[in-house]
């Protein structure tokens, strides 16, 4: 008994005292591969030379083998002795299947060694699905749907079916494939064994697009991106059947740039949709839609659709070229397209305008530009395009030229704003105070005696803030998203103004520079005027006034430098050219009658010089 | 060397240039100089030195016309490989003794006006590398941007001469023979060195479309120049009078600070700041420029980029050499006078040797 | 090339703003003047000089008047010498840029302006439009007693009063900018608006009697009959010859002036009812276009012809007379405003010829008579004023009747 309670105060003591290291298992490190690992996890190791030879070996007795094999039957057949030798023959077939299979993994191993994809279709439906299974890692990877059919009974085809699940309308797959396949029986067709994928595109398929593929690469893409792919026993090319019918937003107002008195439909994600969205605005037969595919890992589309009797045709060239020419892996938004194909990269001014309306899309291809959609983005990307350009928003083409030229002043007056108010105050209230009405002056001063912190401080400071304020709200909730907009704004800036951090017109001059920002049209634009405006204010806080002009004159000296595929940046203004009637304010329609000089684009006249003949006519009165 | 490309100027930027070099003299002290040399009168002066470099240019033109090939090959067929060096020399001590100049003077201006507390270094410099980056991105980044800002500029300034209206005194421009004609005449013969900047379109001549681009929009500079510089002459001795005139050291500054429209729009000279900074810019960039382009074209160096700190460092070093602004008025003064070699006798060398040459080939080809 | 460019910008930045803040201050660590007042001292070759300052009101806190301004006085050796004293007194550094008034004392500007007022065109923080006054007694005095009745910043007091207060022609509101200018253009003299302390007792004193047919007396600054209010007034002008002031108008003398210079706006005057020598006739009157003056050489003598134009609006006829019907009740209404107006002209000019003061610039007519400025500056404007011959026609024109079309008896 005491030796058990000493023990036990012993062990204990040394329990707490020694180290003991501790037994459970190692946490998950992520370490990097081994570099002498060449092929992927799960293949073998490729097989020395002298197992090559063996399994050549193997694959040439059993080809021998089935040499002889086939020369019993025809001989068995010729002799008419089919019914005796049946028992035998069956077995023997058997015996050759099970050895097939066994050297088919030796076959896939084999061919392995070169890449998978750019195998040619087998006519072994057993070697087509043991590809298919490497491929897509398939016990493990429950996505692919592999169901196997047989066709017709004269003779009987085994066939194989391959979709990926959730991609495939099951729908089209059961009613345009299955069910023409399988119940043929009941056409009492015999189909004709020349060109049997061709008879069977054209005569067992009602889908609207069946086309053949002759190798894995094209099958890889046609089953990523939903088609259907039928495999025949004995026929060295596949199907692909066009089934996509994967869940999708359907066509909704636009998020980001909304319109009083324009249309309402705004892109979404499938490519298919956008494209016929601005088919749907623009009924021309001279509207060119490219298919490039881009990115090497996921094959997505990015189309390019153009006019092809107003673009210029080297400027689609060139978007064709730079598009083509990009190397990367996954493209998964258009915005990451633009950024590999612009000219200027480093310079934050947006080279391409970027929308998700499709009457913008329209309207710019009507000028002669290029507009670039990307699968999966619901922006469209439209080059190339100048400053002015940029300001202009979806409203304008249908309103009064009067008011919509009034917004457009407003907007480029909200633009000035929000780049230059905050380093205006600081260079005024610190370096010029007599410019500064004395009574204005004074009553400023009062509000400032008592904040102890200098202006730049609280230039940043409410920047911060308001930036913060930005960032939250778009990530809260939506429910309670305006209740923090009026939190964080009003509240946090009175109580701000309470406390004697900032001053009062401090929050007033970041209000209304804020406020002005969001007049901005283009949302990237924004950004780099809020960019600039902070370079601004350090260059105030340096040199006063002369520092902001200097850094004016050099940001105009650089944007007029810049081009945007080609076109330089200022275009109807910095090279004098002539205009299309719509640069910083808008012509009526009526007497918009060139097309931007600057694309350069094949018809550079968009309407006659009389563009409303009736005016010129005598009206013809009531009926006579 | 071909930081451009050859045949796109046309004649929008042609005019820019050519203003941004030549008006930004008006803000500096010259015209209250004038003003006590002249009187009343110096309008006149102000003619004569306008249109004789204009003369002067067309006379360039034709001599450019004549021969093919940049400015180099031009003179060295006209007067030879030395003639030609030491030609091109002069006027790229010229063209950089203009830009340091204006560089000090603006730096001077900017120390009395705006930031009186800051230091010289730090002026001479900010404005030598904000101009070292324009003339970086190029001749054409130089006219373009100038052509964009330059009606906002000039708007500017036309509303400074509206505003100080209440202070007109139409009788200060009388008795209007000023100081005399004679007066009037050599002082506008002499001073022709203003103008020099309107040779930048000769020299630059591969740049712009054809020779018709050129003379129109020499013409158009200098007359809106001269228009421009007529104006402000004449408010200025309305306002001022010629007497007190002849005493400013700042003229526009002070038509500036004397606005005084009611409580709420006085005292606003501080956001005129804008216009004569980028003025100045322009001026010294464009001047470097030019300077920089003769000595590529001379040296046959293949890009001009390379050389622009160089050029930077050059003009801000020249610009800190004087001790005070008065010994820096009177260099200026001194600059002038010495262009009128750059105005009349190189150019009227290089006519007459053009004028013989076509007679003389001319008569080969007649028989 | 990306990184070093990177590097390189930022040491440039970092280097610029380590420069320092090249001038930059809070606007609350400015002190902002708001006017300046310029004394003889006792002393030989010092002069006394105050500061009004403005002191921004704290919202919220007392609203005071007295506590809105400040004025410190130093005495010292010059202007520039005032302002360093000023730095070691209060703990704000002084800005001149909001000045708006300098108050200059009479003794000072009879002894002459021109050092005093040097510094004010060659300094930067100077300027154009502040405007200049005479005040009779020391500027010291006037700064203080300043009280004004309806605003509470002395900045504003000094712009209203000097921008909107000469409609009448009382008094006219110079800048220092059209001082210098007359001073040395070689055709006018400067002249300044006078200012002066009211004793507040309701007592006053004349300064010119009233002609023959007016019935308007002319005050000076500080003689104004009256009580209550704000103890300083604006009144009459003074008129230098050169820097030195010889002399000073009263406020019907001004309002002549400022006809002379095509500035008169709105004033009402009083003239006996020529039909009634009892009882008066209110007008109000106004410049109806630019005085025409006519300045001709007659054998190297100038003669001067000033032609005016006014016109007015009845605004009182106690008499009941019937002058509103035209005709020639309104003309013999219209030539005793002439006869007065007339009278009172030339006695002003006569005084100023007196003074050798051509304060109403009678010498810029003369300017085109000349070819060149060389043999302007010969003929000496100034020594000839006083040897002029001086010729007035006023024209009143009696436009309107007010309200009523005619007054009917009463009994």
């Amino acid at each position: 008994m005491g030796k058990n309670a000493i023990n036990k105060t012993c062990t204990a003591i040394k329990e707490l005292l020694v180290y003991q290291p501790s037994d459970r298992p190692d946490l998950f490190v992520l370490d990097e591969t081994k570099e002498d690992r060449k092929k992927r996890d799960w293949d073998s190791p490729p097989p020395s030379f002298s197992e090559s030879l063996q399994q050549f070996e193997v694959m040439v007795i059993y080809a021998r083998r089935l040499a002889i094999f086939m020369e019993k039957c025809i001989a068995v057949l010729n002799n008419g002795q089919w019914s005796d030798k049946a028992e035998q023959l069956k077995a023997e077939y058997t015996g050759l299947e099970k050895q097939q299979a066994e050297i088919g993994n030796i076959l896939v191993n084999d061919n392995s060694s070169n890449n998978i994809s750019e195998l040619a279709i087998s006519t072994s439906l057993e070697e087509n699905q043991k590809i298919i299974e490497t491929i897509y890692q398939l016990p493990i990877n429950k996505d692919i749907v592999l169901r196997k059919l047989i066709i017709s009974d004269q003779p009987k085809m085994k066939a194989m079916l391959v979709f990926m699940d959730g991609l495939a309308d099951k729908k089209i797959v059961n009613m345009t494939v299955l069910q023409p396949l399988m119940l043929m029986r009941n056409g009492q067709q015999k189909l004709d064994a020349d060109d049997w994928v061709g008879n069977i595109i054209e005569q067992c398929l009602p889908n609207g697009q069946a086309s053949r593929v002759g190798s894995f690469k094209e099958v890889q893409q046609g089953i990523n991106t939903g088609d259907a792919l039928l495999f025949f026993d004995g026929i060295h090319e596949a199907v692909s059947i066009e089934t996509k019918g994967f869940e999708h937003r359907g066509v909704d107002r636009p998020a980001t740039e909304q319109s009083v008195r324009g249309s309402q439909n705004a892109f979404t994600e499938v490519l298919r949709v956008n494209t016929a969205l601005i088919r749907s605005m623009l009924h021309s037969s001279d509207l060119i839609t490219e298919m490039i595919p881009v990115g090497k890992r996921g094959h997505s589309n990015c189309a390019v659709m153009y006019l092809a009797s107003v673009a210029n045709r080297e400027l689609v060239a060139e978007v064709r070229r730079r598009i083509k020419g990009i190397n990367t892996d996954l493209i998964i938004d258009s915005g990451i397209l633009e950024h590999l194909i612009i000219d200027f990269p480093q310079n934050p001014f947006p080279q391409s305008l970027s929308t998700e309306r499709p009457d913008r899309v329209v309207v710019h291809l009507a000028e002669g530009r290029v507009a670039i959609l990307v699968d999966g983005s619901p922006f469209g990307h439209i080059v190339p395009v100048s400053l002015f350009t940029l300001m202009h928003s979806a409203d304008d083409f249908s309103m009064h030229f009067y008011y919509s030229n009034f917004l457009r002043i407003i907007r480029w007056i909200g633009g000035f704003i929000s780049v230059f108010l905050p380093a205006i105050y600081l260079a005024i209230s610190t370096f010029h105070p007599e410019a500064i009405p004395t009574e204005l002056l004074l009553s400023i001063t009062a509000a400032r005696a008592q904040v102890p912190f200098p202006t730049i401080f609280e230039i940043l400071l409410m920047e911060l803030a308001f930036e913060l304020i930005r960032e939250g709200g778009l990530r809260i909730p939506g429910i309670l998203g305006s209740t923090l907009g009026i939190v964080g704004a009003i509240i946090l800036g009175q109580a701000a103004v309470t406390a004697k951090i900032v001053s009062p017109i401090m929050v007033i001059v970041i209000a209304v520079t804020g406020l002005a920002s969001y007049s901005i049209p283009e949302y990237r634009l924004a950004s780099t005027f809020r960019v600039f405006r902070l370079v601004f204010v350090f260059l105030t806080l340096a040199m006063g006034l002369v520092g902001m002009a200097c850094g004016f004159f050099v940001i105009t000296a650089i944007l007029v430098s810049m081009k945007s595929f080609g076109m330089p940046y200022l275009a109807p203004v910095a090279p004098k050219t002539t205009p299309g009637g719509d640069v910083i304010l808008r012509k009526p329609i009526y007497m918009q009658k060139r097309r931007p000089d600057e694309l350069n684009p094949q018809d550079a006249i968009r309407q006659g010089d009389v563009s409303r003949p009736w005016t010129e006519e005598i009206p013809t009165g009531g009926d006579h | 060397m071909k930081t451009y490309y050859v045949g796109k100027l046309g004649t929008a930027e042609g005019i820019a240039l050519v203003f941004g070099l030549v008006v930004s003299r008006l803000f500096l002290s010259g015209m209250a100089d004038g003003i006590r040399g002249n009187g009343q009168l110096y309008w006149l002066s102000m003619i004569l030195f306008t249109m004789i470099p204009l003369v002067v240019l067309f006379m360039m033109v034709y001599v450019t016309n004549s021969v093919s090939g940049d400015i180099v090959a031009v003179c060295q067929h006209l007067v030879g490989k030395v003639g030609a060096w030491l030609i091109l020399v002069a006027y790229i001590g010229m063209f950089f003794g203009n830009s340091a100049l204006v560089l000090r003077q603006y730096a001077e201006y900017t120390l009395s006006t705006a930031l009186p507390r800051a230091e010289f270094q730090l002026v001479i410099v900010w404005y030598a590398v904000a101009a070292g980056i324009i003339c970086y991105l190029g001749i054409e980044a130089l006219c373009r941007t100038s052509y964009i800002l330059l009606p906002f500029m000039l708007g500017g300034l036309i509303l400074i001469l509206v505003m100080v209206n209440p202070f007109y005194v139409v009788y200060n421009l009388t008795p209007w023979q000023g100081n005399g004609i004679m007066t009037a005449v050599q002082s506008g013969i002499h001073d022709a060195g203003y103008n020099l900047g309107v040779l930048s379109l000769v020299f630059l001549s591969s740049a712009f479309q054809n020779a018709k681009t050129i003379k129109s929009a020499a013409i158009y500079a200098l007359g809106g120049s001269l228009v421009l510089r007529i104006v402000y002459m004449l408010v200025y001795t309305m306002v001022f009078g010629v007497a007190v005139g002849g005493e400013k050291a700042m003229p526009f500054f002070e038509l500036a600070r004397l606005v005084y429209l009611n409580q709420y729009i006085q005292r606003i000279e501080a956001l005129f700041i804008v216009v004569w900074v980028i003025f100045g810019l322009l001026a010294i960039a464009g001047s470097m420029y030019i300077g920089l382009y003769l000595i590529v074209v001379l040296l046959k160096l293949p890009a001009l980029r390379s050389i622009v700190p160089l050029g930077v460092m050059i003009v801000a070093n020249l610009a800190m050499l004087p001790p005070d602004i008065g010994y820096t008025i009177q260099v200026d003064q001194l600059l002038i006078q010495v262009t009128q070699m750059g105005i009349y006798l190189f150019p009227g060398i290089l006519f007459v040797m053009a004028l013989v040459k076509n007679r003389r080939e001319k008569s080969c080809t007649s028989i | 090339m990306y990184f070093h460019l990177m590097l390189l910008t930022g040491l440039l930045g970092m280097s610029i703003l380590l420069l320092g803040c090249n001038g930059a201050k809070e606007l609350d660590q400015r002190a902002n003047v708001v006017a300046i007042g310029l004394d003889t001292a006792e002393q030989e070759g010092m002069s006394r000089v105050s500061y009004q300052f403005a002191v921004p009101q704290v919202e919220g806190g007392k609203d005071d008047a007295s506590k809105g301004a400040v004025v410190i006085t130093n005495t010292a050796a010059s202007l520039a010498e005032g302002l360093n004293l000023l730095s070691s007194e209060i703990a704000l550094q002084p800005t001149l840029a909001h000045i708006k008034v300098i108050v200059i004392g009479e003794e000072l500007a009879r002894k002459g302006l021109d050092k005093v007022l040097e510094p004010f065109m060659r300094y930067r923080e100077y300027r154009g439009t502040m405007f200049v006054v005479v005040t009779r007694g020391t500027a010291k005095k006037f700064l203080e007693k300043n009280k004004p009745v309806f605003v509470t910043s002395m900045a504003k007091y000094y712009e209203e009063m000097l921008v909107n207060g000469q409609d009448t022609g009382y008094f006219l509101g110079t800048t220092l900018h059209q001082y210098y200018i007359r001073l040395k253009s070689k055709s006018a003299q400067p002249y300044m608006s006078l200012v002066g302390i009211n004793p507040n007792s309701g007592e006053g004193e004349i300064s010119t009697r009233k002609v023959p047919g007016g019935k308007i007396d002319g005050y000076s600054a500080g003689d104004i009959p009256r009580s209550g209010g704000d103890a300083i007034e604006f009144a009459g002008t003074a008129i230098f010859d050169g820097d030195k002031m010889v002399g000073t108008l009263s406020t019907t003398e001004t309002r002549m002036l400022a006809m002379l210079l095509g500035n008169y706006h709105n004033g009402f005057i009083v003239v006996e009812d020529p039909f009634d020598s009892k009882s008066i006739v209110n007008i109000n009157l106004h410049l109806g276009s630019k005085p025409k003056i006519n300045v001709a050489l007659v054998e190297d003598r100038p003669v001067i012809h000033v032609s005016i134009l006014l016109e007015g609006e009845i605004s009182s006829i106690p008499s009941g007379i019937n002058y509103e019907q035209g005709g020639g009740y309104l003309n013999s209404l219209e030539t005793q405003i002439n006869k007065v107006y007339s009278q009172e002209m030339m006695s002003v000019i006569k005084r100023t010829q007196e003074l050798n003061a051509d304060v109403a610039g009678f010498g810029y007519y003369l300017r085109p008579a000349f070819q060149s400025n060389k043999e302007y500056e010969d003929y000496k404007w100034n020594g000839k004023y006083s040897q002029s011959e001086v010729s007035i026609e006023v024209n009143t024109q009696i436009r309107r009747n007010g309200l009523m079309l005619r007054t009917v008896p009463t009994e």
